[in-house]
């Protein structure tokens, strides 16, 4: 009761922060997965999410008037299904992450939709005599909480469904924990390459130099 | 007392302006609502239709808006607020952006995936600190630089060279990149035979899609390799 208490109210200030432009980094997706991981189980495995999704994240950024793909909602969902159901196979690892991937498009919808909201709400707010922009203000928070409240524990329950459904029929059943990794691995070079600016040699030869240190000391 | 006070509150308001973010003001009806309420703070008289200027379209980095929000008050009685309101925008806009999104966060999140390697709530604090010291920083010190200041705040990052910052950030990042892959090698549990050998194939399958398509679609095709990978080695 507790914990689903704790996931309900950590949804909501997820998705209140990502709205916020991830002011406080409680939506980072490596913090969403390591704090669902903490309080509901299989740590490891969802520190690994955390670390697919927060690569992705910060690779994809939300210039302009662009809203990325809701890699919090992924991490979430992906951790919880991994805490509740115990993602342990590659196959199950796939399957989730797939179904996750597919409703992530789904959560960025309805931050599309707030945004949306928020303009109707300003197109209304334009012939009072005094702008209401407090008023406003605290609508656009209580929309982003309860956006995180509904819209992810909804589409998480939903993924649930899928894969409990589905993952008897998946083979591959080697662990998944290394494949993991190597998805991590396979992402790092998109992050080098998104610093990669100016300096390039020098940044790989850093590169370089800080897996020979890793070598050494870890 | 009630000085520092005021530095907390418009850090906090900082923080939620965004709140009402849409495509047709952008953040304009976040900054009407900072402008009201510091103006409130600071007992100064704002005219209706100056109040209402505030409302238009205005976008910029949030983590640099006390910055600006600070010039405002201080052109305002020139009669210049709109004029620097608007250039100072996009400047933090770049700035913010290039240093934050694209330098700071790289940095915060590979000290958190290092330390959770470790130990998971110090992944968490790692990342929260490092991110947060600058950030939660330039809320709460920017205001009173950017009113002290007015036009001339640029001078003041000029002064402390922010503009190389996000280079000198990369070269911590890349050499961190390369610890932490080394980190995260040494702590598979060996049930993948053959695992160092897998992990350099994946690293450059990375380097190869990298430069040519969308982080996604790699992770969708690396998701299709995994699964290539398994059912061979299930035969």
């Amino acid at each position: 009761m507790m914990l689903t208490l704790f996931l309900v109210v950590l949804s909501g200030f997820i998705s209140l922060d990502r709205m916020l432009f991830q002011q406080t980094t409680v939506s980072r997706p490596l913090v969403v997965s390591t704090l669902v991981g903490l309080f509901a189980g299989n740590l490891e495995t969802c520190i690994l999410i955390g670390l697919v999704f927060e690569l992705i994240s910060l690779v994809e950024l939300p210039v302009g008037t662009h809203v990325p793909v809701d890699e919090s909602f992924g991490a979430y969902s992906l951790s919880l299904l991994a805490a509740s159901s115990g993602i342990s196979s590659l196959g199950g690892f796939l399957l989730a992450s797939v179904i996750t991937v597919g409703f992530m498009f789904v959560a960025t919808a309805t931050h599309t939709g707030a945004r949306s909201l928020n303009r109707r709400v300003l197109d209304s707010s334009k012939n009072e005599e005094f702008f209401p922009s407090q008023r406003m203000v605290r609508f656009g928070l209580q929309a982003g909480f309860m956006r995180g409240v509904l819209v992810y524990n909804a589409l998480y329950g939903l993924s649930y469904l899928l894969f409990v459904t589905l993952v008897p029929y998946v083979g591959l059943d080697m662990s998944a924990s290394p494949y993991m990794m190597l998805t991590v691995l396979f992402l790092v070079p998109f992050l080098l390459r998104f610093l990669s600016t100016g300096e390039s040699r020098l940044k790989y030869t850093l590169f370089a130099a800080g897996m020979v240190g890793g070598w050494l000391i870890l | 007392m009630a000085y520092s006070l005021n530095r907390i509150r418009v850090a906090l308001r900082c923080m939620v302006y965004t709140a009402t973010m849409n495509t047709e003001n952008m953040q304009g009806t976040g900054f009407h609502w900072l402008v009201k309420n510091t103006a409130r703070d600071l007992g100064v008289k704002l005219t209706p239709e100056k109040l209402s200027e505030q409302r238009d379209y205005f976008t910029t980095n949030p983590s640099m808006i006390s910055f600006l929000l600070g010039v405002f008050f201080k052109e305002l009685g020139k009669g210049a607020d709109a004029l620097y309101k608007r250039s100072y925008a996009s400047a933090f806009a770049a700035l913010g952006d290039s240093f934050f999104w694209h330098g700071l966060k790289p940095l915060a999140f590979l000290f958190a995936a290092i330390g959770s390697i470790h130990h998971p709530v110090l992944g968490i604090f790692a990342y929260f600190f490092v991110y947060n010291l600058f950030h939660l920083g330039f809320l709460l010190l920017g205001f009173d630089i950017g009113r002290d200041m007015g036009r001339d705040v640029i001078t003041w990052f000029q002064r402390v060279r922010f503009r190389q910052w996000p280079a000198y950030v990369d070269f911590g990042t890349a050499f961190l990149c390369g610890f932490f892959i080394i980190g995260l090698m040494k702590h598979e549990d060996g049930s993948l035979p053959w695992f160092p050998l897998y992990a350099l194939a994946s690293l450059g399958v990375g380097f190869l899609c990298a430069k040519r398509i969308r982080i996604l679609h790699g992770v969708a095709l690396f998701f299709v390799l995994l699964m290539v990978a398994g059912l061979a080695r299930g035969l």
